[in-house]
């Protein structure tokens, strides 16, 4: 009972963080405003791209919570621990952001999504190592 | 006894956290407002260093206006410009030493993002405020169509840069500096009459009655030998009509004046956090053994001695400040590097933090204050606790 409640935790922990980044990048932590022309500029892909992620971050998230299966919860510790280092190289990386570094997309939203998806990162490879070595 | 205090300290895992967690937010509140007033020290002293002329002349109008100290100072981007003869009047006076021109253009959006840039046009045959800038980090003499960009640009050696249509390349990026010449882009004069040209071909800019081949903006000087500042700054202002000589230490002296301000209000708020943490850290200590009166009179009768049980205490009192303090220095400095963008924007003040050792120093005191903290919190807690009476207190109902 008590192994199982340790998944059960992970698998919160992970969700409540996945959907902090979801709503974090379409909030406080969003890109940058449009541009005078009411075009949005190359950031606003990367916030889209972010929320994506975190939304399927915190589906893998829910599924940790509800499947018992120890070798399925390994595998979609390990899936989220992946899906979070590819959020975290998203902005910048991937996707190009805005010229300054000065501006929002660089100061505020580039932070917020390597921060949150590290400790996805690592909360998922702890969730990994903690499900794996467990006794079903 | 070693194991004891940890067994001590795990076996009440909620008193623990919260005293772990008191010991991390006063760490926390210490190490950012540190940190903070570090790198608004730096940044000034970074501006100081980048302004790199001990004399500046501009346009009599332009330094009427507030503008000027914005462009020169917070970053917008912006220009004046005066006749190129000044710079042959300004250098014929017997006080002044070193003379170059910079000639500044506000860019329209460059290709990727609507924000326009600063280009600062310097003439590498006379200047001795960019150039030295540009060798130490790592960039040579400039061709051509060559720029160099600040740190904040996010384009990188080898890059194509497009302003009024004209493509340049990125031959160096400079080293952050922490002030507005983090978003500039810098060039020689060859370069920027190409795009002043430009500019004005696709009506962009308007010169009015001045040819762009006859102006600069700004004329930096350092003073001839056996001449001050000032005296260079009242000669210029004496002889020359129509422009303004400055002194660069004064014109940084209103930002000087406000990051006083700040580091005051910052140091002031960290002292009075940190009185209320240890006061009330002394409170939990001394409630604590209050509570734990019994288990200390039972381990009095077990034959532990007055000191080993004061040090028990002193040890999780310790160990709890210790603790919390590395966790406050390490949210600390998650806040503090990635967020630090976002912080000098808020501040709009020169923002440079201080390089790795300096880091690491400011971590080292701030354990070595939770640990001295946590220990004077835990002395007094310890003296009562070593003056208890086993038999009353395991005869009483406490």
């Amino acid at each position: 009972m008590e192994k199982n409640n340790k998944g059960i935790i992970f698998g919160i922990v992970l969700t409540v963080l996945s959907l902090a980044l979801c709503i974090g990048v379409k909030t406080a932590f969003k890109a940058c405003g449009p541009m005078e022309n009411g075009m949005y500029m190359n950031c606003h892909k990367a916030e889209n791209a972010a929320a994506v992620a975190g939304a399927v971050l915190a589906v893998l998230s829910v599924l940790i919570i509800a499947i018992k299966n120890k070798g399925a919860r390994v595998a979609l510790s390990a899936l989220t621990a992946v899906g979070a280092v590819v959020s975290a190289i998203l902005p910048n990386n991937v996707i190009k952001l805005c010229m300054m570094d000065t501006m929002h997309c660089h100061t505020t939203m580039r932070p917020f999504i390597v921060v949150v998806s590290v400790i996805i990162a690592v909360v998922s490879a702890v969730s990994l190592i903690v499900n794996a070595v467990s006794k079903d | 006894m070693k194991s004891l205090t940890l067994k001590n300290l795990l076996g009440r895992p909620v008193r623990t956290a919260a005293l772990t967690a008191l010991a991390a937010l006063l760490s926390f509140a210490v190490f950012i407002g540190t940190m903070i007033v570090l790198s608004l020290g730096n940044g000034l002293d970074s501006l100081e260093a980048r302004l790199g002329a001990e004399v500046m002349t501009v346009p009599y109008e332009a330094a009427t206006k507030k503008k000027f100290e914005d462009v020169i100072l917070q970053g917008m981007t912006g220009y004046f410009y005066m006749d190129k003869s000044k710079l042959d009047e300004i250098a014929a006076l017997d006080s002044v030493g070193d003379i170059s021109a910079q000639l500044y253009l506000a860019s329209t959006g460059s290709n990727c993002c609507s924000m326009p840039v600063q280009i600062i046009g310097f003439d590498p045959e006379t200047d001795f405020t960019v150039t030295p800038w540009i060798k130490k980090s790592g960039g040579g003499q400039l061709k051509e169509l060559d720029i160099v960009v600040g740190s904040d640009l996010n384009a990188f050696v080898g890059d194509k840069l497009s302003f009024y249509g004209v493509e340049c390349n990125v031959a160096a990026k400079l080293d952050k500096t922490g002030t507005t010449y983090d978003t500039t882009v810098f060039t020689n004069i060859d370069t920027i009459d190409r795009l002043i040209q430009s500019s004005l071909d696709k009506g962009m800019n308007d010169f009015k009655n001045l040819k762009p081949e006859n102006i600069v903006s700004c004329l930096l000087i350092n003073s001839a030998d056996g001449y001050s500042p000032e005296e260079t700054m009242n000669d210029i202002n004496l002889h020359v009509k129509k422009v303004k000589a400055l002194r660069s230490k004064n014109m940084i002296s209103g930002i000087s004046s406000s990051l006083d301000g700040v580091s005051g209000m910052i140091r002031t708020l960290i002292i009075a956090v940190w009185a209320l943490g240890v006061v009330i850290l002394l409170l939990a200590f001394t409630m604590s053994v209050n509570e734990r009166r019994k288990e200390f009179a039972v381990l009095r009768v077990m034959g532990s001695s007055r000191s080993k049980l004061a040090g028990m205490v002193f040890k999780e009192a310790l160990s709890v400040c210790i603790a919390g303090s590395a966790v406050g220095c390490v949210i600390g400095l998650i806040v503090l590097i990635p967020f630090g963008g976002a912080i000098e924007q808020k501040l709009s003040l020169p923002y440079l933090l201080p390089g790795p050792a300096a880091v690491l120093m400011c971590v080292g005191g701030t354990l070595i204050l939770a640990a001295a903290s946590g220990a004077a919190a835990a002395v007094l807690s310890a003296w009562r606790m070593s003056r208890i009476d086993t038999g009353l207190v395991l005869r009483g109902d406490n």
